[in-house]
């Protein structure tokens, strides 16, 4: 039987779950498909695409370095992931205490992510004690995992830093150059969720998730190699001038999948960006008459073709790196 | 001076008060019965502006009060602020308080003002104020008492022009006070910078716009993309509505094109309802500050009137040229020039001033009379003393006794006047039997030939009393019922 373990926490002990879900779900984003922060269940709940679960209790500290009740909520987490879990699950506990049983022999340094077998005698056989206390039959120890984030401080830059570390690792990843996007895709994040915590019937799914990422690439499409063909104030004044009409001729449909599947038969022994731009400099002629940019002079007309162009082979790139890195 | 009688006339009731030229004492067994209101109703009808007591308004009566003075009897008629002679040869009425000196100066024979403006503190002991004024102070309402001013009208020492040019110089210095506030108060509002050349409501005003403005081109751009979805949409269902299949060799079945088979068709879908969706979070935030900003901009209007005042007077603040420097300058510089004038007064009022030692050896002889003399400085100049914090409540009681009796006979010396003395309340709080007894024996030794009324709840007093004016219940209790004719 599960207890409803639902609870209201206080601003710090949101924000720390939060992000912890941010961190948990980023960890998992090959095999997640959709993510609940405060569940019917758990603080945490990733459904996987194997049908199993990860649940997980986040529990926070304002100052890493107190130590009271630590040691009590562990054992509440403990029971309460127990209950939580039917069959095929991850358990998490998820901290933020550098030293989360206060214990002498302490496992904990940093970000650390350690499962049951890996904690230090006095630290299992203090889980092994909340087992039995609470004469939690079925509970896996195979299944049961503590991770520590670091996660404290009034700056906000201080405390998410591993956050955004998780962030930027994630970006690694995929192969996609970060270039400051870390901060911004955390505010979209963390507005995804608290959005999604105040209503209990929406799951985030790994696709509301990313997308966001691919949106935030887009707004800032590199202009400057066109620089070297044109007057730069020229092709900053037309980007300027047509910045909306080049973000809306590049979503439209009929063009992109005219200039992706034509792009995907263009030969040429440039790789990644030089492919694009060898692309467009040879073909950019042939959609004059797909794109309608109404301009006396027709070099501004190339210009904007052009862009809207590069910004389409941009985004079709970005969508298969996430795709490829996340399984999305 | 002697007070013979006083006729009260309220409405149609009248009731007379007679006095005896000697001892008399204004009687009531219990407070509160209107001993202190007789009192002040007697200096009301000689002219004084004097403030009513509680529950009664002395504008409302009309007063005929006898005395006598250098064997001469006057009669006085009071209405409001109108004083007049009754049997004089003088039928003028005189505007009070503007001309009260003028009148009182044919009754006492002098036109000194600076003895016509100080006498009141000398005879007079008020309930309140009487028994703590020692040398300057309040008397009652808004005549007071100056020991520098008695001294130079009974030394015959005029110092009018140099007192009127420190007065002005006064009036200056306060003014330019003012301006240094004023300077102050600019400099204060510079440093919190409060204001600015934008009230809080139109900064609130700007910042709303500029929300709304966000609001507005997000509203835009999300048309557009409904617009781009409307688009594709249309494309799409142009595709299948035409119901293309490929075929694939090697493989037997048809592969519909559709928006699940077409290439890209969802990633581009998905793209654009994300951007869809982080415009339209983007706006839920925006019009959550709007919602707030809207309330703070009400919550502005609501206060509007007194802050516009506020921010009308600081913004015209803000805009006086004031050299704070300046004005404090000038102050220092007038304050020296005002200084100079009161040191000069000072010492024409001082310098072999005989009133001054004769003053100074009365209060020492009444101070030994009360064993008052470890107060008393061997120095004359203790008369013009300002230390009067450290004395206790008996101890001033009494200092104030020694001191005014000591004024009632400069003024006996040097003017030829026998003032009236009228004590009200002279036992006090704080003064013991043995105390009291010792100040009346000063007045039955020393104030013989002075009339003197006192007014008090005891009886016992050492002093045998010529007449007694008891008040049983109220003032104008058992008055006649009168009905004025017109003279």
């Amino acid at each position: 039987m599960t207890n409803n373990r639902n609870a209201s926490s206080s601003a710090f002990g949101w924000d720390f779950q939060v992000n912890s879900a941010i961190f948990l779900f980023l960890k998992n984003i090959e095999m997640a498909q959709n993510i609940k922060v405060e569940g019917k269940k758990e603080d945490i709940e990733i459904s996987l695409n194997d049908n199993s679960m990860i649940y997980a209790q986040a529990k926070s500290v304002v100052d890493p370095n107190d130590k009271r009740n630590l040691r009590t909520k562990l054992e509440k987490a403990v029971e309460s992931l127990n209950d939580a879990c039917d069959t095929n699950c991850k358990l998490i506990y998820v901290t933020n205490s550098n030293n989360p049983f206060v214990s002498e022999t302490n496992s904990f340094d940093k970000v650390t992510y350690l499962k049951f077998s890996e904690l230090s005698q006095s630290e299992q056989e203090f889980i092994i004690s909340c087992v039995n206390n609470k004469k939690l039959e079925n509970f896996n120890y195979s299944d049961f995992y503590i991770l520590d984030i670091p996660f404290h401080g009034e700056d906000l830059e201080n405390r998410y830093k591993y956050i955004k570390e998780k962030v930027n690792d994630f970006f690694a990843d995929i192969k996609v150059s970060s270039d400051n996007y870390a901060r911004k895709i955390l505010d979209v994040w963390q507005g995804l969720f608290f959005h999604n915590s105040t209503q209990n019937k929406i799951i985030i799914s790994k696709e509301e998730f990313l997308w966001p990422l691919v949106v935030l690439f887009c707004e800032n499409v590199d202009i400057s190699w066109l620089c070297e063909k044109y007057e730069e104030s020229l092709v900053i004044d037309v980007f300027r001038t047509y910045e909306k009409t080049i973000v809306s001729c590049s979503e439209n449909f009929k063009l992109v999948t005219k200039i992706i599947n034509k792009f995907a038969r263009f030969n040429s022994s440039q790789l990644g960006n030089k492919k694009f731009l060898d692309y467009i400099e040879k073909h950019y002629m042939e959609y004059r008459d797909d794109i309608d940019v109404y301009h006396e002079d027709p070099i501004c007309k190339d210009i904007v073709i052009q862009l809207i162009i590069y910004r389409i082979l941009c985004k079709r790139s970005d969508i298969m790196k996430l795709k490829g890195g996340t399984s999305l | 001076m002697i007070f013979i009688s006083l006729e009260l006339r309220e409405g149609i009731y009248r009731k007379v008060f007679k006095f005896n030229n000697k001892n008399n004492l204004i009687f009531s067994d219990k407070n509160s019965k209107g001993k202190t209101t007789l009192l002040r109703l007697m200096l009301y009808s000689l002219g004084y502006n004097i403030p009513s007591t509680q529950k009664i308004d002395f504008k409302n009566f009309e007063t005929t009060l006898t005395i006598e003075n250098n064997g001469k009897q006057y009669t006085i008629f009071r209405q409001n602020n109108t004083i007049c002679f009754l049997n004089n040869d003088n039928q003028r009425k005189y505007i009070l308080p503007y001309e009260f000196n003028e009148f009182l100066s044919i009754i006492l024979k002098t036109e000194n003002e600076s003895i016509l403006n100080n006498l009141l503190g000398a005879f007079y002991f008020d309930q309140e104020k009487g028994w703590t004024l020692l040398n300057r102070g309040s008397v009652i309402g808004k005549n007071s008492f100056y020991i520098e001013d008695l001294i130079r009208g009974l030394s015959n020492r005029d110092c009018s022009d140099l007192l009127e040019s420190a007065n002005d110089i006064k009036f200056q210095i306060d003014k330019y006070k003012k301006m240094y506030d004023l300077s102050e108060y600019k400099r204060q509002l510079e440093s919190e910078n409060t204001v600015s050349s934008t009230s809080a409501k139109e900064l609130l005003i700007d910042d709303l716009s500029i929300i709304t403005n966000k609001i507005s081109n997000i509203n835009k751009e999300i048309k557009s993309i409904n617009s781009i979805l409307k688009e594709n949409e249309e494309f799409i269902k142009y595709i299948e509505d035409s119901c293309i299949s490929i075929k694939i060799e090697g493989i037997d079945e048809l592969i519909p094109v559709n928006r699940q088979t077409i290439y890209s068709y969802t990633d581009n879908m998905d793209f654009i309802l994300a951007r869809k969706s982080l415009l339209l979070s983007e706006k839920i935030e925006l019009t959550k500050q709007l919602s707030q900003y809207n309330k703070k901009l009400k919550e502005e209007d609501s206060l509007i009137d007194t802050k516009t005042l506020i921010e009308e007077f600081d913004a015209n603040i803000m805009m006086i040229d004031l050299d704070q420097v300046a004005v404090q300058n000038v102050i220092k510089k007038l304050q020296e020039e005002r200084n100079k004038i009161l040191k000069i007064i000072k010492e024409k009022t001082k310098t072999n001033n005989d009133v001054i030692q004769f003053i100074y050896s009365h209060v020492k002889k009444y101070a030994r009379q009360l064993q008052m003399e470890e107060y008393i400085t061997e120095d004359k100049d203790y008369i013009f003393t300002k230390e009067l914090k450290g004395l206790s409540g008996a101890v001033l009681h009494k200092l104030v006794f020694i001191f005014k009796m000591a004024y009632l006979k400069a003024i006996e010396k040097y003017l030829d006047l026998k003032l009236p003395i009228i004590l009200d309340s002279p036992k006090g709080r704080e003064v013991d039997k043995i105390n009291v007894d010792a100040m009346f024996d000063i007045l039955n030794n020393e104030f013989s030939e002075h009339q003197i009324i006192i007014a008090s709840i005891f009886k016992d007093y050492n002093m045998n009393f010529n007449h007694t004016i008891t008040i049983k219940n109220l003032l104008m209790d058992g008055s006649e019922i009168h009905i004025a004719k017109d003279d």
